[in-house]
Order: structure tokens, then sequence, then C-alpha cells
């Protein structure tokens, strides 16, 4: 049976995970989609042009061309509802709020935040929000709805000055990693940057950017495209039983 | 394909637990000092295939990895403390806070319990409850050749006895704050109590230190959006369908590859 075909249906199998993840999220606050992407291998046994895929080994002698699944982030902008709670707060452009773990800082664009019993801003997960000097603590005397964040992030109630969201940006968001709970963990290589190109808008929520049409679509991309791989195997299967009647006849 | 099933079946759970707290919403949307809640949902973890920055040829690094999710979860409730709308109602015993902080109440076991509904009545002893009958705590007892109450912007409680012409002051009621009110666990009944991670109560007097302030004769209405709640409700809908759609369209992939058996 074709090696070829067989993981073409597993990369198939793995696109459909993906549209699933991604149509599960589909309100999820700051979710970013996955997208599959399809590399298809030529069988001449060069290495890919861009160098983004090793050839696998075997693929030189097929003739059938190879699917090769990866995955990327989309992190384009979802659209924005508007909840008028203070402690929401969406980002426009493309900076990430920074969340602090005991693995060291996420990345996340879920700005839907709350206090804890310390009066501390933290997210969902209860991890601490920083800020530019460490975590924001809201004082006692200020209720957590009279809080004002302004489009740079900085964060007062009346006249009292209260701190600034630290806000980063990424050169190359290829470097950012999923790791659930609304977050991306950089790779070593990444270089976080205060951001300069994203404003902070209170009272709004960042949606999950999933398209629920779009993935429809990919869905029944998939769905076709696994059947006719599964018929190529049919079709080979068929074609060796002829062989076999014409040589047994 | 059984992993992605599961998939769907969190986005599925998630739409279903939406519609469950808009509903809860919409039922309340006439409950005074009722706080619409807010579900928040995080993404799970990911199956990492490949690693991201994995070396693929000598000094080649791959862009990207491959990973695969697997669904979504509810992360918390949330209520949302923002101000309900302040309507007129004419009674005397009727306050809204217009601002942050809750009455307290006594149940009768002691236990003190927290609210913003300041729909107060008088009991059979003419102490001041809320509506479930609860004292307001500090008890305030209003004497029964009381002409007319009122109640000020900072709690006070005062009134004009038999054919006095002076008012007298009973007592006054006390606000309660919490570092994180969102952390309040509801009880029912326009009940809350306090948690972990509430924190722990303050109490102080009403229109001082960012205290609210007391507004007598009025109600505080739920703030519940309709509209808002409507669009949610039709967004999960969708969602919800969506993510049977998925399932089904694995059902249809397994169904081809069990085809390959003759």
């Amino acid at each position: 049976m074709s090696d070829n075909t067989v993981s073409s249906l597993s990369a198939l199998t793995r696109e459909y995970h993906t549209i699933a993840h991604n149509l599960a999220n589909a309100n999820t606050v700051g979710f970013k989609r996955r997208i599959g992407v399809f590399t298809l291998e030529e069988p001449t046994g060069n290495a890919p042009a861009s160098g983004s895929a090793a050839p696998p080994a075997g693929a030189a002698n097929g003739r059938a061309v190879r699917i090769h699944g990866s995955a990327f982030v989309d992190f384009s902008q979802g659209h924005v509802i508007e909840t008028r709670r203070p402690l929401d707060v969406s980002l426009h452009g493309k900076g990430f709020f920074v969340v602090e773990t005991d693995k060291g800082e996420r990345y996340t664009r879920n700005g839907v935040f709350r206090l804890n019993s310390q009066r501390q801003l933290v997210d969902a997960q209860g991890r601490t929000v920083a800020g530019e000097g460490g975590p924001i603590t809201i004082p006692p005397n200020v209720s957590p709805m009279a809080v004002e964040i302004a489009r740079d992030g900085r964060i007062s109630a009346g006249e009292a000055n209260i701190g600034k969201l630290r806000i980063v940006e990424f050169d190359d968001l290829k470097t950012l990693a999923p790791v659930g709970d609304c977050a991306f963990r950089a790779s070593k290589r990444a270089k976080p940057a205060p951001a300069t190109h994203t404003a902070v808008q209170q009272g709004f929520q960042e949606a999950s950017n999933v398209s629920p049409v779009h993935e429809l679509v990919a869905l029944i991309k998939v769905t076709r495209l696994y059947e006719a791989n599964v018929k190529m195997i049919q079709a080979k299967d068929d074609r060796g039983k002829d062989l076999m009647r014409v040589a047994m006849a | 394909m059984l992993r992605a099933f599961s998939t769907a079946a969190t986005g599925m759970n998630a739409q279903q637990m939406i519609v469950d707290t808009i509903a809860n919403n919409l039922a309340n949307m006439n409950t005074a000092g009722f706080k619409r809640s807010m579900i928040d949902f995080q993404d799970l973890v990911y199956l990492r295939l490949k690693e991201p920055g994995r070396e693929v040829a000598s000094g080649v690094e791959a862009p990207s990895g491959l990973e695969i999710g697997s669904g979504v979860r509810p992360a918390s409730t949330l209520k949302v403390f923002t101000q309900g709308e302040l309507e007129n109602t004419g009674r005397e015993l009727d306050c809204a806070i217009q601002g942050d902080g809750f009455f307290k109440v006594t149940l009768p076991n002691g236990d003190e319990r927290y609210t913003r509904d300041g729909s107060f009545r008088k009991n059979s002893q003419g102490e001041l409850v809320t509506s479930s009958g609860y004292v307001v705590d500090p008890g305030i007892t209003i004497p029964e050749d009381a002409r007319s109450v009122s109640l000020g912007p900072d709690g006070t409680v005062t009134i004009f006895k038999g054919s006095e012409n002076t008012a007298t002051a009973l007592g006054q009621i006390s606000l309660t704050r919490f570092p994180n009110p969102s952390g309040l666990s509801a009880e029912g009944g326009n009940l809350l109590a306090e948690t972990p991670a509430s924190g722990k109560p303050t109490e102080g007097t009403a229109s001082q230190d960012g205290f609210g302030s007391i507004l007598s004769q009025h109600l505080e209405r739920s703030n519940v959006q309709m509209v808002q709640e409507l669009v949610n409700l039709i967004t999960a809908q969708r969602a919800y369908e969506i993510n049977s759609r998925s399932i089904r369209a694995g059902d249809e992939m397994l169904n081809t590859a069990n085809q390959l058996v003759r």
C-alpha cells in the first residue's frame, strides 16, 4: 500500500483536529486560530527551496506527491466586543499582555482581568498581569469599577496614578508557541520589546479570530480530500487484484 | 479522529454553558441588584508533535512547529459589577447603592451575607429586613409610632415620631467592600458570600473613602442588557451548531476509512 497516501491521510486527520480545535474556541476571548499548512513535497529528492521542511526519507523514490503538515498561528486581530466592564481590555495592534507564571513569562491577548484577594490585577488563571514596575495593585480605597485604563496602558483612578500595563511586541511572531490557557510561550531567540504600535482599549474584549465560515469550508475540503485519498488506496488495491488475476489466469 | 470528537465536544459543552449563563442573566433581568454573569473560556493544552525552532538541517531552524489543540474549557464565571440603572420607586424603605459597596445582612444562624438589593421592609418587630426577611446589619428597629422614615446618602436612618417636628436618628446602615467583588460566591436570593478569592470585607460609611452613596426611594435594577445577551445567545447557538458539524465531518471521514475494508 502506498506509504504516501497513508501519510496524506494522517496529515488530513491532523488538519481536521486543528479545525475542530478552532471551532471549539470560536467564543474564546483572545484566541488565535491555527492554520494547518500543507507542503506538497516534490518527489525529486531536492530539499524544499524554503528550507522549511526536511525531505522525508524515501521521498525521492516515490512518484506521488506527499502532503506534509505543519501548523501556524494566525495572529490577525479578532473583532472587539464592547462589555463596558472596566477590567476588560483589548489590544489593537500586534502587542501582547504579559502574565507571570512559575515557569516564566507568558504572553496573552486575553485581557479579561480581575483582582485577586490582594487586589492585584490577575487573569482567569490567577496569574498576575505584569506592569512596567511589577504587578499592578489597585489601592483599597479605589473601586475596581472606577479604574481607568488609557490607550497606552496607563492605569489610573481619578487623580491617582496606579501603574502601567506591560505590553510587548515581537519582531517575529513565529517564535511564539501556544501553551493553552490563552497564553503563548516565547522561544529563547524571541526578543520581546516594549510595544510601540499597540493601543489598549478599556471596556472591550477581543473576540476569537476564528471565522466559522472559513473553518467550515476547510472542513469540507478536508473531508473530500480524505475521501479522494481513500479512493486512491482502493484503486491501487484493485489494480493489484487485477494484476494477480492476469498472472493467475 | 476520536480525539477531535472530544475536542468538538468540549466546544459544544462550552457553548451550552454560555447559553445556561445567558438564560440565568435574562431570567434575572428584573431582579433588583442582580449583576450579570459572564463566562470566560480558555483553550486547552496543546499536544506538541514537533517543536518550533528545531533544527531540520544544519543551521536551518523550522519556523513553525506542529501542535494539535484539544479544545476549550471554561475558566471561570465572572460577575460583572457595573452599576445597574437606578429606578425611583417612591417607597421610603427602598435604597440603592450608587457606586462601590454592599449591604450586609445577617442570616438567622449568624452568618453574614452581602447584597446590592436594597428593597428593605419592616418585620413584625419593626426591624429593617431584606425582602427575604434577613436582618440588615447593623440592626435598626423602627418604632411603631414612626410617621416617616428617611435614609440619608451616608446611610443614616432618621424618623419623625408621632406629632414631633424634629427628626430622630435611629442608626446608620454601613456598607461593605471587598478587594475582589468578582470572587464573591452567589448564594441565590440576591445574596453573596465571602470566599478566599474575594478577600476580607472592609466595612465603612457610605459616601466616604470611595464607598458608594445610598440613594433612598430608589432601587438598583439588574445590569443585564437584553440586546447584548440576545446577541451572545445567537452567537453561542451558531457556534454550537458548527461544532456539531465538525463531529459530523469526522464521522464522514471515519466512514470513508471504514470502506477500505471490504
